[in-house]
């Protein structure tokens, strides 16, 4: 099944893009998003451990399953306010 | 306006008083984040900055504003809860987060002024950038 990877901040700046999509077996989980998005992208490796997942723009473990079309946001630890 | 927000124009905190105001308050706090002149490394050296972006995942940010403001509103007993936050270029000195709470008692305003602005910055997803003379970072975590 394919996924949607949105990537913001230090994590889309180390993948040189904002979006990717990822092939995964069906119902992979956000962990299991994560190490394929590390093989995909090796430069991401040294900012994914930091990051959090979003599915569908809610905070997601990393035990969540995911479905086809499911969209996966990368988020780094937030610095607002 | 809507209570809650993203915008890349400067805050307007009257504007913001204003759309939480009501018959049932007798008080309305704000709260101001500003961007700051001085950073510190890792080392805790002091950094001048030059200036400060915010990026957002747009429309999960929003979603989370309105549901931290709908909390407040739950637990402090508050009449109307109002918060936007800036993306973009925010110069220094300018306001980057604006809150502004009504309540029947003053105490309540207070206190459900800072539960938003903590869980601002605890859960909302933005990302602040500091440029400094030598060059740019992401600020990497909720300090503040």
């Amino acid at each position: 099944m394919r996924v949607e990877v949105l990537l913001f901040a230090a994590a889309r700046e180390a993948a040189g893009s904002a979006s990717a999509s990822l092939d995964l077996t069906d119902g992979a989980t956000v962990s299991e998003a994560f190490a394929v998005l590390a093989e995909q992208h090796p430069a991401l490796r040294a900012v994914l451990p930091s990051c959090r997942a979003a599915v569908d723009e809610e905070f997601a473990p990393p035990s969540r399953r995911l479905t086809a079309g499911s969209v996966v946001a990368i988020l780094p630890p937030v610095s607002g306010g | 306006m809507e209570k809650v927000g993203l915008t890349d124009r400067p805050l307007d905190v009257a504007a913001l008083s204003t759309a939480v105001a009501s018959d049932a308050a007798g008080a309305i706090a704000t709260f101001v984040g500003t961007s700051r002149r001085v950073s510190r490394d890792a080392k805790n050296v002091e950094r001048p900055v030059q200036t400060l972006w915010y990026e957002a995942y747009g429309r999960m940010a929003v979603k989370r504003l309105q549901e931290i403001a709908d909390a407040a509103r739950e637990q402090f007993a508050v009449t109307e809860v109002a918060v936007w936050h800036r993306t973009g270029e925010v110069p220094v000195g300018q306001a980057s987060v604006a809150i502004a709470v009504s309540a029947p008692h003053r105490a309540a305003a207070f206190d459900a002024c800072r539960f938003v602005i903590e869980e601002v910055k605890r859960s909302v997803p933005i990302w602040k950038r500091e440029r400094f003379a030598d060059g740019e970072e992401w600020v990497g975590g909720s300090g503040g």
